[in-house]
């Protein structure tokens, strides 16, 4: 069983954290109170918001998912970085690896070429 | 039937025989790019005397349309499937709703949803919910490419018109009219055009949003009026009530009216009804000529309209009137109604619970007689710098 820890997928994640001002009700109901933007979200998704926003590490969340749900890990493994994917595509994570390529990009010192 | 309606009174139609509070579903709650008529259909209920202590369920199809959050005007909110799913999606949801809120009768209001009520309604009937719709053959005849059967049917005078059924018949169909055409999408929307270069781009327009066909009609340069009408379920005419548009939005659609005397608009809505068997809510478009001053009919739409409580200052509550039809009861015709009884649009902002959106888009209902302590509330944000704010301890007047 690969080690979630070492999945590249996951790896990107790892210093990525939720907005600081997204709120979560117990319907389900993701509520961003700078943007009002809002969102829903079933059970399995409140599950990995509440985890990160007590601090689990992005790539300890599948352990929650196997923890309150009847779920394989390899899967759990899958759903929660599909999860994290929604989060940044939505903007709601800040910090990820995605963010840090993509700031290194437009950086001057990147203009030679040697990053994509 | 008795002629002594008063030594007939039974209990207040407001409550059932079985004590439950009457319970009437209206459609049609959108207020945002145009009013849609279930607004209006709900004040003018709440508007009735007798129908105090009953209750509103609306069907949306928004969460945020305004009614949904108003405590006044509905007591539960459903959201509901677009028309486009289909008949038996349409009685899933109501089937839903009925076991929570039993319903005595269902109004709705919007064009596109009336094939699927029409379709449903022998299983509403077997529920127990009332409806008032037209025959099916009469609903066919309210489209706007019938309209020159409606002419022959009712001996009203319409504008010469064509139906294209493509972007290549529209043009050749075009050439044996007469300029300027109104090019109409088949179920809203009209645009006019003064040359046949414009035809294909306003063809397209309406094509693109509803479909083919698109009507193409004659011009009747002149003055636009509007007649409320309701039939009742032998297709006799309960009601109806003229107006004259005073304002028009960047639509077209009426924003104030005045009612007006006019035997004659008044003959149009009563032969419509009659001659179509037409059961229920029923709006008449008629243009007065400028040159000969003879009414045309450019559109029947088959619900009530938006500017509907016009009528009911005017001394007809016509929603009431069909609730009363719809629970099986013979409702005479009205006398009349105020001629110069004038109204004018406005729009208010109203401070809504957040609460109701989060029900609504994560249930998608609510109940706005049990709200949930849990539902987000707004939280309190200081704008005063840190220092102040600590010495302040309650929250600023608003």
């Amino acid at each position: 069983m690969a080690h979630p820890q070492a999945n590249p997928s996951v790896g990107r994640f790892a210093r990525a954290r939720l907005l600081s001002t997204l709120e979560l009700r117990p319907s389900g109901f993701l509520f961003d109170v700078r943007t009002a933007e809002s969102y829903t979200v079933n059970p399995t998704g409140a599950c990995l918001v509440k985890a990160l926003q007590q601090g689990v590490a992005p790539g300890a969340l599948w352990q929650k998912l196997v923890a309150a749900f009847e779920v394989g890990e390899l899967e759990a493994q899958r759903d929660a970085i599909r999860f994290l994917e929604d989060l940044l595509h939505l903007g709601l994570l800040r910090g990820s690896g995605d963010d840090a390529r993509a700031t290194a990009a437009t950086s001057p010192a990147k203009q030679e070429g040697t990053e994509p | 039937m008795s002629s002594s309606h008063d030594a007939i009174r039974g209990p207040s139609p407001a409550r059932r025989n079985s004590g439950r509070p009457l319970t009437v579903a209206v459609t049609g709650l959108s207020v945002a790019a145009a009013l849609a008529p279930g607004l209006p259909v709900i004040s003018a209920l709440r508007s009735e005397p007798e129908f105090a202590g009953g209750r509103i369920i609306g069907f949306a199809y928004d969460p945020l349309d305004p009614p949904a959050y108003d405590g006044s005007l509905v007591d539960a909110c459903y959201l509901f499937p677009y028309p486009m799913y289909g008949a038996a999606r349409l009685l899933e949801r109501i089937e839903h709703v009925h076991r929570q809120h039993p319903l005595d009768v269902i109004i709705p209001t919007l064009d596109s949803e009336l094939p699927g009520y029409i379709e449903v309604a022998p299983r509403l009937r077997e529920l127990g919910i009332g409806v008032v719709l037209p025959p099916a053959a009469a609903f066919d005849l309210r489209s706007k490419a019938e309209l020159p059967r409606v002419a022959e049917v009712t001996g009203i005078k319409v504008p010469r018109s064509r139906a294209a059924h493509s972007m290549g018949m529209a043009v050749t169909l075009a050439s044996e009219l007469n300029l300027p055409l109104m090019v109409k999408g088949n179920l809203h929307g009209a645009t006019l055009i003064g040359s046949l270069d414009q035809l294909p781009a306003a063809v397209e327009h309406h094509a693109a949003k509803w479909g083919y066909p698109v009507v193409l009609q004659e011009f009747v340069r002149g003055t636009e009026y509007d007649v409320v009408a309701l039939g009742d379920r032998q297709g006799r005419l309960v009601g109806a009530v003229p107006m004259k548009k005073l304002q028009l939005d960047d639509r077209g659609k009426a924003w104030g009216g005045i009612t007006v005397d006019d035997p004659e608009l008044l003959a149009a809505a009563r032969r419509a009804v009659e001659k179509l068997g037409w059961r229920g809510p029923l709006e008449l478009e008629l243009m007065r000529d400028d040159n000969t001053d003879e009414p045309y009919l450019i559109e029947l739409n088959p619900r009530f309209p938006a500017w509907l409580n016009l009528a009911v200052a005017a001394g007809q509550n016509l929603p009431w009137a069909l609730v009363k039809l719809a629970l099986g009861e013979d409702v005479p015709p009205f006398a009349g109604y105020r001629a110069g009884t004038m109204q004018l649009r406005r729009c208010v902002d109203v401070t809504c619970s957040l609460g109701v959106y989060e029900s609504l888009v994560t249930r998608g209902e609510v109940d706005l007689r049990r709200p949930d302590p849990s539902w987000i509330e707004p939280h309190f944000v200081s704008t005063l710098p840190s220092e102040e704010a600590a010495d302040r301890d309650e929250e600023p007047r608003s």
